[in-house]
């Protein structure tokens, strides 16, 4: 029986094109992964950079991580399928040590953070509306009585 | 007259950074880190400059390789281009 082995993929996508084509590639990669792999364990977006170097004429990109235990023969034709893609520009995947799963959580951790911080602003922006329309209002009310 | 001899001063090297704190990882996602290893022409700096031990230097070789490869970290400066 083959030995399975951790592997991280760091896959750069191409940022042209519309936002839900884009999200609907990372799912694709993902279940490229998912079909070949032994254990798919997570993956972790880590959003549109700007390139230090241009890369088929394109200065930015998406990066997305995904981290899976597969057997030896899986990396092979992973990379093979994902070079065929005209929508990945470029991709790193490598054997790696079990702390990225460590690395992985923090990141979901991170991001679940973020999300609720977002959350908390929005509802503050909006109680703070509300004030200001409910003081709109009071002002309006008194000047109309003081001109009566 | 006897002249005194100036004693030599016998400086101990730093120790390196990765070997004093294991739980900074050498890593290409932590590229932050890397950038302090380059100078600024993008060439990796050497261990003698930058005081790390021989195991960590090749580490962080091979990470700063696959940084620049994901286009992270330059491979030479900007005014090349």
């Amino acid at each position: 029986m083959a030995e399975s082995q951790l592997y991280e993929l760091t896959v750069i996508f191409d940022s042209q094109g519309e936002e839900a084509d884009i999200q609907r590639e990372f799912d694709i990669v993902q279940s490229l992964i998912e079909k070949r792999c032994k254990e798919f364990i997570g993956r972790s977006e880590w959003g549109q950079r700007d390139f230090v170097y241009p890369i088929k004429k394109r200065k930015s990109g998406y990066y997305v991580y995904y981290l899976f235990r597969a057997a030896v023969e899986a990396p092979g034709l992973i990379s093979s399928a994902l070079k065929m893609d005209e929508k990945v520009l470029r991709h790193l995947l490598v054997k790696t040590k079990p702390s990225s799963i460590d690395y992985l959580n923090k990141q979901k951790q991170i991001k679940e953070q973020i999300e609720k911080d977002v959350s908390e602003i929005e509802e503050s922006k909006r109680d703070l509306e509300i004030v200001e329309e409910k003081t709109t209002e009071n002002s309006e009310s008194i000047v109309d009585e003081q001109i009566e | 007259m006897i002249k005194k001899k100036k004693r030599r001063e016998h400086r101990r090297p730093k120790p390196c950074q990765f070997c004093k704190d294991p739980t900074i990882q050498i890593n290409y996602k932590n590229f932050k880190l890397l950038r302090r290893y380059i100078n600024e022409r993008g060439k990796i700096v050497a261990r003698r400059n930058s005081g790390v031990c021989a195991r960590h230097q090749r580490q962080l070789a091979r990470e700063i390789k696959r940084a620049r490869f994901l286009a992270l970290i330059p491979y030479t400066a900007y005014i090349y281009r």
